[in-house]
């Protein structure tokens, strides 16, 4: 609507610029007239003018929108009038010889061309330019000025000033309109504040009558509104780019909310504070940036899976725009699938998960994509040792509906070709993804959101074996507001995995074995500002999983493989949730939710039975059929949600949260890293729910004006059902998989303690975590019990972890960071003796994780040069130097033994043991 | 699983570096006492029984296993009659010329020195087919030992594989004379050090099944890789391969110990474990090995170093010793202070003179031996 409104005028104004040409001289004798106005809108203004003098005004009714003028004059003319009343305002006038008197914005207009236009020198005389040189910079400067001096009445003026009322709106950036999901929406006294949620949105209930409202966010200017609170209504807010951030280099955007608000254990990261970082593989790669922080634990570099706080790698809701990520790793997990330039931030729950989260038992890592750029086209990408990235955005129709557009791939096959290695021009490694997304604001109540995501790995050794992967999902979100204090959120999902080995070596063996496991998901959530105490979040959600877990074909006609197919599995999980945010003083707030969930185990399926005791292959006793759609367990509890906030003084607070979550899908993998071939395997009769229980403490305080902060953060956590293996346990293809699995019970416990200093040429953080984490295996049945039912090491219990991350500002145009991470080995299994049997050295092992591999320690740094800061220039651009592992540190991977030719043998394998120099080239334009 | 590492050399090398794998050696594990290791196999072909009888040794240590001597070893048919093995020393104990009655099972008793006894599980033995071939195919960088099986009878899917390879090569040049205390003589037939034969057992675990195929056939699996730069294709090559069936019980036991103790160091290994076979304590101590048997089927090849393609050919390593840099002579004058350990090549011939010297060389030049064979030649070749 706006526009084309715009668009309009300016056409009309070009049109009537071309006529002014052809008639030359200016309309020098205005009447003069008398007026007297006391802050009138501009609109009264023009129409008595027009009827005073007869002259006609052109302008855009939103270039004056709200601005109100006061002027008493006798006998002016219209010049000194308007000249007067656009005094210390960004309108300008322009008259022309047809009594047209045009109000524009920022720029003054000519209404003739200097009569030196053409070049023709017959005339010396030459109407200032000057009004042209306002750069898109200085007019956003002066705009800015003038939104945050001006006054904005909201409601319906009265003089009751008793009461609350609701104020909401959207918060974008100004450049490219996107919503900025996160900024901080605050009054300092008393002090109030919100967080905008994912679509920018936010609502304020502040008392009636005059405030200061500030806004903040990270890598956006901190800007404040003037405003006078009659009653409900809406305030859009724009926030500028911080260009260059040179003084608010905002490393975290909760530098009010992480002491006042009332969540706790939740990190945010926004994609610019990850793109200082230094990188491994020449791109910023968000999973280890989450790494960085502190109770998030990986296994080993490389790999991808995230431990967070004790929990493990499936432990973890991964959420790509609400669409869940089952294997969020490219090549082995070198590389996270996320692709950065799309990226608009990710989110990280440790503890004080909201009700509206559930179905994983650990943590939520919620990615969100940027919605592309409402008002102008632009792309941007990179060029890295290893891959290359092109994103395309824009509007399809500008301030309305965006695009955004990501692709990335490797280009390893070609450089492989090229090698003289007879092994290596063999092998194929690749993978590229995709993603797409679709802003479309159908009107101010109603957005519709579209987002997809395509991936696919597949490498080929020279082995001839094949592995592949694909991950797809999209999502399709409606958002509706009633009002101002009433939003809902329609979403509408898929997600798909699938992975796939095939081998064709011996034509006799050559086979293809497919793994698959797709959802789909609809839900619904509320979101309700009840007054300025209470935010009521509350909704329904289901999620149908279908899951093939392993489809064994021959390939080939030569193949003498049986097919095997294992059964599909069916299931329904549903939720339904309620929540509630409760601003009891200012001193005390408390969020408290509870979920409830169920979840079905569906047929058709064949499903064996046991005797009471140990599930065993040899103990089957017979075999129940299913039909279609018929439930085979039912499981369902209730999830409670807990967080209390409680300020000691202004700059400190206490937390405390409580959360339950269920888990009804977990991954079945005994090896150490995440790996391509890992299966799922949905909650059935044999195999229960996970269920997790956690409490966590903490103390934040600010100190310095805000820059400095300082949390420290204890969690207990309690795990029930969790899955691990027996020794020797057949994942692949096996028709019963609760043979081979054990229930364990875990525990895990741990402190986080982390100085951020967030402001200034040097910022950064330093961060230490304790944490343990133990599983046990208890039973009656010794096969199912591991280490003798004593509490064992979890693979990534790692005690103590510190991590430094530091980022120096030389100059607005070079930055340097550091990233050094100390950490406790992981723990293994280890040989204890050795001895011979079948005509070699073999080993005797220990319990299971009873050793651990050698500390960890790595140094990364980067410097990020980027190009002139013209402000208006084609392409920006910018390089990125990066060394990995910058003392070469020989970090253990992993420690094995092996019998060799009889002997048995101790390795240690590195993956990164020497620094790895890289050198990255972005652009944007 | 090993192939997972390739991906990251790759990688790393592609970034100018590579990932790195060195030795390690573990500090503080401390040892368990006394763990004792029992290796039984009855080989119904040969109507014979083998049992070793060791024990576990640390972890770093360079000696010998220590070997249980002067144990009682029993072989016991259910509820049937006992064989007592008698003991070869070195911790072997054998029995031979036992029919051993294929639908009955058998377990072992073990009494040891000591007083600590240990029993097995039963165990069936099992039937195995003849070996259908042994093949090999020339690789890029030497050729691989292949075994081709199939049992129609389907008595078990479950395979295991042993095998000894021998070879013969040559010292580099002949020696055709001999020093004997001052004066050079012609060797005599039997006297020859050119042709030297080794042998080698297999030390890996090397099993398979067909439980996934149509029909059980065991198709082209690989047994070993001979580098065509090894001395074992210098001349002429051979391999017996042994072939039993195992039980399911057997299989898995065997399978698990090459993934705990061979197939380690990948990426996305799994952990390993400790692994306990089939063979139990009184005392509940932990008792390792395996006590298996059955049919032993085997099939011996040969290899021509002749046989090879013209590509694995040009790979041989060039010969330890040449004319121009390890023939020296050595004139009748100096025979007299020549010692014994000399050995000589070919008689100087000057005409009309006759012998006036010989060429000699290095000992590695002219006698297989040094190169770690022996000169007997082997009943079957």
């Amino acid at each position: 609507m706006c526009a084309m409104v715009r668009f309009f005028k300016v056409s009309v104004l070009s049109t009537l610029l071309v006529l002014s040409w052809t008639l030359p001289g200016w309309a020098q004798s205005p009447s003069s007239v008398s007026v007297s106005y006391d802050s009138l809108d501009v609109d009264l203004i023009v129409s008595d003018l027009e009827q005073k003098t007869g002259y006609r005004f052109y302008y855009n009714p939103s270039d004056v929108d709200s601005i109100k003028l006061s002027l008493q004059a006798q006998d002016k003319d219209i010049s000194f009038i308007l000249s007067q009343l656009f005094t210390g305002t960004e309108l300008h006038y322009a008259l022309d010889a047809h009594t047209n008197v045009f109000i524009t914005k920022g720029r003054e207009i000519m209404t003739d061309l200097p009569q030196d236009f053409f070049g023709q020198g017959q005339e010396t005389k030459v109407v200032t330019v000057q009004a042209f040189d306002f750069s898109d910079y200085e007019k956003r400067e002066k705009q800015k000025k003038l939104v945050e001096s001006r006054l904005y009445k909201i409601g319906p003026k009265t003089n009751d000033l008793q009461g609350k009322s609701t104020l909401a709106g959207i918060v974008r950036d100004a450049t490219t309109g996107e919503p900025v999901v996160g900024a901080a929406v605050y009054v300092a006294d008393p002090l109030i504040g919100v967080a905008t949620d994912q679509f920018g949105f936010y609502s304020i209930t502040l008392p009636r009558g005059r405030h200061e409202l500030r806004i903040k966010s990270v890598a956006m200017k901190a800007t404040q509104r003037q405003i006078m609170l009659y009653g409900d209504g809406k305030l859009e807010i724009e926030l500028e780019q911080d260009v260059t951030p040179l003084k608010e280099v905002v490393i975290n955007s909760e530098r009010d909310v992480r002491v006042t608000g009332v969540q706790m254990g939740v990190e945010r990261l926004d994609i610019k504070t990850m793109k200082n970082m230094p990188l491994a593989l020449g791109e910023t790669d968000i999973m280890k940036v989450v790494l960085t922080l502190p109770g998030v634990q990986t296994v080993g570099e490389g790999t991808v899976g995230l431990n967070i706080r004790g929990g493990a790698t499936n432990q973890n809701l991964i959420l790509f725009n609400d669409a869940v990520v089952y294997n969020p790793s490219h090549l082995f997990g070198f590389f996270s699938t996320f692709n950065p330039d799309v990226l608009k931030s990710v989110e990280l729950y440790k503890s004080g998960i909201t009700a509206d989260y559930g179905g994983r038992l650990s943590a939520v890592l919620d990615v969100t994509s940027r919605e592309g750029n409402l008002k102008k086209f632009s792309a941007s990408g990179g060029i890295s040792p290893i891959t290359g990235r092109i994103t395309v955005e824009g509007p399809i129709i500008k301030d309305r509906t965006s695009f955004l557009l990501g692709v990335r791939s490797t280009y390893s096959n070609w450089i492989m070709r090229q090698l003289n290695d007879d092994q290596l021009s063999k092998s194929k490694a690749s993978f590229y993804d995709f993603n797409l997304n679709i802003s479309h604001k159908v009107n101010d109540k109603n957005n519709v959101y579209l987002s997809g995501y395509m991936s696919q790995d597949k490498f080929k050794l020279a082995e001839d074996t094949t592995f592949s992967y694909t991950d797809r999902n999209g999502s399709i979100k409606w958002k509706h507001i009633f009002n101002n204090k009433l939003y809902s959120v329609v979403t509408a999902g898929f997600s798909m995995y699938g992975s796939s080995i095939e081998t064709n070596a011996n034509p006799v063996n050559a086979f293809t074995l497919d793994f698959k496991i797709q959802q789909i998901n609809g839900k619904v959530d509320f979101n309700y500002y009840l007054n300025a105490k209470h935010t009521v979040t509350a909704g329904l959600n289901t999620v149908r999983y279908k899951l093939a877990p392993g489809n064994f074909q021959p390939s080939g006609s030569a193949s003498l493989i049986v097919p095997d197919v294992l059964q599909q599995e069916q299931g329904q999980e549903s939720a339904v949730y309620i929540g509630d945010n409760f601003e009891v003083s200012p001193k005390l707030s408390i969020y408290a939710g509870i979920r409830y969930s169920f979840y079905q185990s569906l047929g058709p399926q064949d499903v064996y039975t046991y005797p009471d005791g140990p599930k065993e292959e040899s103990l089957i006793q017979d075999t129940v059929s299913y039909g279609k759609g018929k439930a085979i367990a039912n499981y369902h509890g209730a999830e409670p949600r807990f967080s209390v906030r409680y300020s000691v003084s202004d700059n400190t607070s206490l937390k405390f949260s409580y959360n339950r979550m269920r888990q009804y899908i977990q991954m079945l993998s005994n090896t150490t890293a995440i790996t391509p071939t890992d299966i799922w395997k949905l909650t059935d009769r044999y195999i229960r729910p996970q269920v997790g229980d956690q409490i966590s403490l903490g103390f934040y305080k600010t100190m310095r004006n805000s820059t400095i902060d300082v949390s420290v953060e204890g969690y207990y956590k309690m795990m029930e059902n969790t899955v691990d293996f027996k020794n020797g346990a057949t994942i692949l293809l096996n028709h019963h998989i609760e043979t081979d699995i054990v229930n364990t019970k875990g525990k895990a416990y741990g402190a986080e303690f982390m100085i951020k200093k967030s402001a200034g040429k040097l910022n950064g953080w330093i961060s230490y975590t304790y944490s343990r984490t133990f599983l046990q295996a208890k039973s009656v049945n010794a096969t199912e019990t591991v280490n003798k039912g004593e509490y064992y090491p979890s693979s990534y219990d790692k005690p103590h972890a510190v991590n430094f991350i530091g980022n120096y500002k030389l100059s607005r145009r070079f930055n340097f960071s550091i990233n050094m991470t100390y950490s406790t080995g992981r723990p293994i299994t280890l040989p204890l003796a050795k001895y011979d049997l079948g005509g070699s050295s073999r080993l005797y092992y220990s319990d299971r994780n009873q050793f651990r591999i050698p500390d960890y320690f790595r140094t990364d740094i980067s410097i990020n040069v980027e190009g002139n800061h013209k402000i208006r220039k084609l392409a920006h651009s910018s390089w990125t130097f990066a060394v990995y592992n910058l003392t070469g540190r020989q970090n253990a991977y992993s420690i094995f033994f092996r019998s060799e030719n009889g002997q048995v043998n101790g390795y240690k394998l590195s993956i990164f043991a020497q620094p790895i120099p890289t050198i990255t080239y972005n652009f944007r334009f | 699983m090993r192939s997972f590492l390739k991906p990251i050399l790759f990688y790393t090398s592609l970034l100018g570096v590579v990932g790195c794998i060195e030795p390690f050696v573990p500090d503080n594990i401390s040892q368990p006492e006394g763990i004792i290791v029992i290796d039984g196999f009855v080989n119904t072909t040969a109507q014979t029984a083998s049992v070793a009888i060791s024990h576990a040794n640390a972890l770093t240590s360079s000696s010998e296993v220590e070997r249980e001597l002067g144990a009682s070893v029993i072989i016991e048919k259910e509820n049937s009659t006992q064989y007592t093995l008698a003991e070869k020393g070195n911790g072997i104990y054998q029995l031979e010329g036992i029919n051993f009655d294929k639908v009955s099972r058998y377990r072992l008793l073990v009494t040891t020195s000591n007083g600590s006894s240990y029993f097995s599980d039963y165990i069936e033995l099992t039937a195995t087919p003849p070996i259908d071939s042994v093949t090999w195919r020339a690789k890029e960088e030497g050729i691989e030992i292949l075994v081709n099986t199939h049992d129609q009878n389907e008595n078990s899917k479950y395979f295991r594989w042993t095998y000894e390879e021998t070879w013969e090569y040559n010292a580099p040049f002949f020696s055709s004379y001999k020093m004997v205390n001052g004066e050079a003589f012609e060797r005599a037939q039997d006297d020859r050090i050119y042709n030297c034969w080794d042998s080698h057992k297999s030390t890996g675990i090397l099993v398979a099944n067909s439980i996934r195929l149509s029909s059980n056939i065991i198709s082209d699996f690989p047994l070993t890789f001979v580098s065509a730069s090894s001395i074992k294709l210098n001349n002429r090559y051979s391999i017996l391969v042994q072939q039993q069936t195992l039980t399911k019980e057997a299989y898995e036991f065997w399978s698990q110990l090459e993934k705990t103790s061979e197939d380690l160091g990948g990426l996305f290994d799994s952990q390993p474990y400790q692994l306990l076979g089939n063979i139990h304590s009184e005392s509940n101590a932990d008792v390792l090995g395996y006590f298996s048997g059955g049919l032993v089927s085997e099939e011996r090849i040969f290899i021509d170093y002749q046989e090879l393609t013209y590509s694995l050919l040009a790979l041989r390593p060039r010969p330890i010793c040449n004319e121009q840099e390890n023939i020296d002579s050595l004139y009748l004058a100096d025979l007299p202070t020549t010692p014994n350990s000399v050995l000589l090549k070919d008689p100087i011939y000057q005409r009309g003179v006759g012998i006036i010297g010989y060429t000699w060389a290095e000992s590695i030049c002219l006698d297989c031996r040094l190169r770690g064979g022996t000169l007997q030649r082997p009943d079957f070749w």
